[in-house]
């Protein structure tokens, strides 16, 4: 994450980059599973800075490597120097790799029906909002990333589930509760502490208030103007793992938004849902241990721009 | 429309007159919603990192570089790099 600012912003680095086709993905799939799309990073994963650490349980990297698979460098920085040499190294051994060794000896598109992945689950009808995290302004934040980390997910909808935060018959002032199993999707698998890191989901059973409420505001043809109220309230048993006295994790936060529906296209043209409030506690990988709270956090759920597909972290636990 | 800085700037100024609330989150409220809203979106320079053309699958870039013949440059970390990472 703190790479992206650090490291892929740098013009200089972008520019290096240009001169490879550039993905991202998530490792431990990679890593673990059995497909062509898998199995290809496997061939290279521990050829390079893996190589003597092959009992790490992560391959977490920036790996520059030929379409067949062949390894041209890697490195595992979130500094601009190690990545320009990397990048760098990686061009000039493409440039001395003998053709014959650049390329798959069949079309990799002929076999992407053999790989599955969390994009292919996105419905249909699906919307894909993007969801910014980030602490809000506090007395006392350290003077580094931290002070300005900002993290993303996403947060997948079916049409049929956004439609049904509508009142039934939309008119001036009508108002309609969310369904609760949308609003707990909702507060426990994205209402989290994920500013520096990785987070899990809030437990079921950690959620002791939460709603949200639809109110429209105005109605036109072509154009009706919504208002969300709601609030959440979650506190997850003791993170019993760790010896450090580390505390429960919970949120108690207020949701405002606002969006447009088009009634003709039968879909939302705008939306934002905020949510502020207070956090404390932490989990295992979120860079919390030394900041438990409570403390202010905000979030921003914004429609996603067309055809941006990245999964939500938790999408295992959306029960689709 | 505050400013981040400015933002920041009248919350300092909250936390020094008042200490009792300095852990206090703001208020989500219609008056403080576009402050908020604005906070913590990414602004133009947090966005930068996406100038990198990223494809967000490995073998998207292995049939594109297949075709294009061109090396492929492949951000791999817990969690999607282009989400929750």
């Amino acid at each position: 994450m703190k790479g992206r600012q650090a490291v892929w912003s740098q013009p200089e680095i972008q520019a290096l980059a240009a001169r490879f086709v550039a993905a991202a993905d998530e490792v431990w799939r990679l890593h673990n599973l059995k497909d062509p799309e898998c199995e290809l990073f496997q061939e290279f994963m521990d050829k390079g800075i893996y190589g003597d650490r092959t009992d790490s349980s992560t391959r977490q990297g920036i790996f520059a490597v030929a379409p067949s698979g062949v390894l041209l460098a890697d490195v595992n920085t979130t500094q601009p120097g190690p990545m320009r040499d990397m990048l760098t190294r990686a061009l000039r051994a493409w440039d001395a790799l003998p053709k014959s060794e650049r390329f798959l000896p069949y079309d990799p598109e002929a076999r992407r029906a053999e790989i599955q992945r969390g994009e292919q689950r996105f419905p249909s009808d699906g919307v894909a909002m993007r969801v910014h995290v980030r602490d809000l302004p506090r007395a006392g934040q350290p003077a580094d990333w931290r002070a300005k980390a900002l993290n993303l997910d996403y947060a997948w909808f079916r049409r049929g589930e956004l439609r049904s935060v509508l009142p039934v018959r939309v008119a001036k002032r009508a108002t309609r509760a969310w369904p609760a199993a949308l609003v707990q999707r909702v507060v426990r698998l994205h209402l989290t502490d994920y500013v520096r890191g990785q987070t899990t989901p809030h437990e079921a059973g950690s959620v002791h208030a939460a709603s949200l409420q639809t109110e429209v505001l105005s109605v036109k043809k072509t154009k009706v103007e919504l208002r969300f109220t709601g609030k959440a309230q979650v506190n997850t048993e003791p993170w019993t793992d760790r010896p450090d006295g580390s505390r429960a994790r919970g949120i108690d936060v207020a949701l405002l938004g606002r969006a447009s529906w088009d009634p003709r296209s039968v879909r939302f043209t705008e939306f934002e849902l905020v949510a502020a409030g207070q956090r404390w506690g932490r989990t295992e990988y979120n860079f919390r241990q030394d900041d438990v709270g409570p403390a202010p956090l905000g979030w921003v759920f914004t429609l996603a721009p067309q055809g941006e597909r990245v999964p939500p972290a938790a999408l295992g636990a959306y029960g689709w | 429309m505050l400013t981040r800085p400015s933002f920041l700037a009248c919350l300092a100024t909250l936390a020094l007159t008042q200490p009792a609330l300095a852990q206090d989150a703001p208020r989500l409220t219609e008056r403080t919603y576009a402050q908020l809203r604005d906070y913590v979106l990414p602004d133009k320079e947090e966005e930068r990192w996406r100038n990198v053309d990223w494809k967000s699958s490995y073998w998207d870039a292995v049939v594109e570089a297949q075709k294009a013949k061109k090396p492929i440059l492949l951000w791999a970390m817990n969690g999607h790099p282009l989400g929750h990472t």
